[in-house]
């Protein structure tokens, strides 16, 4: 994760009460917060509600983090926990303002026919990702999203590494079950198999 | 090998990037097999478009650089104290609930107690009915509740215990004997097991204590109509002679 760059002496600065510690702690986690938040809700404005309750709440806490780990994970499950509560709070939202752009941005290299599939097979994904639980929402986001490894996941979503897969794989399988047949991806696969190397 | 367990650990080694020594056969399968290759080839193509459709969810991908002065200005403000509106009501909520359980957990206790369900069978020491009324009340199952709450009713009536005048409602007589009450000894005899609809003791505890009106002109009357069916009711009693 990007938090195994940073300075470990980060956390230990912003105990001590310094508020430039804090700055550069925002500034190095924001990102994959609010990635996390915008994916969750896909409200802009909610995301911002939900990243600065989160980084409020890291600085009230500061004395409880452990300096020699990565607040990366904390700070995502923070986040998670608070999407989820506000997103429940509402459930009738409206249609985002991003979506909306999205829908009205074309790409003009390809063909209209292509556009047009393409923005259906996407809308489907973005109703099932909707439709998800949140558990596998969860899943989803930090995996294929954020890139993180099955362990760094598991490790957000305070879980094992099994029970991450397991919901990844149920994600696809609901999200592949959304996908009518006749809008399915070409397949367009060629294999090259390569010997594996065995140096043992 | 069949490709349902090749194709469960393709899908394995293709979405999670886990190839090992085991791996060789599982390909070699794939460059043979058109379904897998084609099963694969769909489910990468599913990840590639579930790629895009988060990343087009996370559109602008920075927050805006007003999100750090409130995040500064928020966190630099003192915590905020639990008001003592917010407790009062977390404190309502709590009673509510505890009321609710012990309320649940009394009646429940009460029910037991009254035994509302039979145990036994009657005992063969039933006295003979003097009339068609009794012998059907003797034929019916009884309800020892009833019974102990007349017996209890009319010893105190009879042992002029309650003024049954100044308290013509043979109700508030009867709960103001059961305040007086000590622990009542279970009752053992019963109707038969699983009956438990009223029968005529019932019938008749409500016609001797529930009159048409309360007029106070009547109230003796009533009461002593609610204490001689108290009375008849327990000499009917298997066990009780009077």
């Amino acid at each position: 994760m990007e938090a195994k760059k940073q300075p470990s002496d980060l956390v230990e600065r912003m105990q001590g009460g310094d508020l430039d510690a804090f700055e550069e702690f925002f500034n190095t986690f924001k990102r994959p917060v609010y990635a996390t938040a915008l994916a969750i809700t896909r409200d802009p404005f909610l995301a911002e509600e939900v990243l600065q309750d989160c980084f409020v709440k890291a600085y009230r806490v500061r004395e409880r983090l452990d300096p020699t780990r990565s607040p990366l994970p904390w700070l995502q499950r923070v986040t998670i926990n608070l999407c989820y509560s506000r997103v429940s709070r509402k459930r009738s939202r409206a249609e985002p303002l991003t979506s909306l752009i999205t829908n009205l941005v074309i790409d003009l290299s390809q063909r209209p026919d292509q556009v047009v599939e393409s923005r259906e097979v996407l809308d489907v994904l973005q109703r099932g990702i909707d439709a998800l639980p949140p558990k596998q929402q969860t899943a989803v986001i930090l995996y294929y999203l954020h890139g993180y490894s099955l362990a760094e996941a598991a490790e957000v979503a305070d879980c094992n590494v099994g029970t991450m897969k397991s919901r990844l794989h149920y994600a696809l399988k609901a999200l592949r079950v959304r996908l009518p047949v006749e809008r399915r991806i070409p397949v367009r696969l060629s294999v090259k198999v390569v010997p594996v190397r065995q140096d043992r | 090998m069949s490709c349902g367990r090749v194709r469960r650990e393709l899908l394995d080694i293709v979405r999670f990037g886990e190839l090992g020594p085991s791996s060789a056969s599982h390909l070699e399968h794939l460059s043979g097999c058109r379904a897998c290759r084609d099963e694969v080839g769909f489910d990468r193509a599913l990840v590639a478009q579930l790629r895009r459709a988060l990343a087009a969810r996370v559109d602008p991908p920075v927050p805006p650089s007003r999100a750090w002065y409130a995040i500064l200005r928020e966190a630099q403000r003192p915590e905020p104290r639990v008001s003592v509106w917010t407790w009062s009501t977390t404190l309502v909520a709590r009673l509510r609930t505890a009321t609710a359980m012990a309320g649940t957990g009394l009646a429940l206790v009460l029910a037991l107690n009254m035994e509302v369900i039979p145990l036994t069978a009657p005992s063969p020491g039933t006295p003979a009915a003097e009339s068609a009324e009794e012998a059907a009340l003797l034929q019916v199952p009884r309800l020892p509740t009833v019974r102990t709450s007349l017996a209890v009713l009319a010893d105190i009536a009879n042992a002029g215990g309650i003024d049954t005048v100044s308290r013509p409602d043979p109700e508030q007589t009867l709960m103001q004997a059961g305040t007086r009450l000590a622990p009542r000894p279970r009752v053992a005899e019963a109707s038969e097991p699983g009956d438990d609809s009223p029968g005529p003791q019932l019938r008749l505890l409500v016609r001797a204590i529930r009159t048409p009106e309360h007029d106070p002109a009547d109230a003796s009357a009533s009461a002593r109509e609610a204490t001689v069916g108290a009375a008849d009711l327990v000499n009917l009693e298997p066990g009780q002679p009077s």
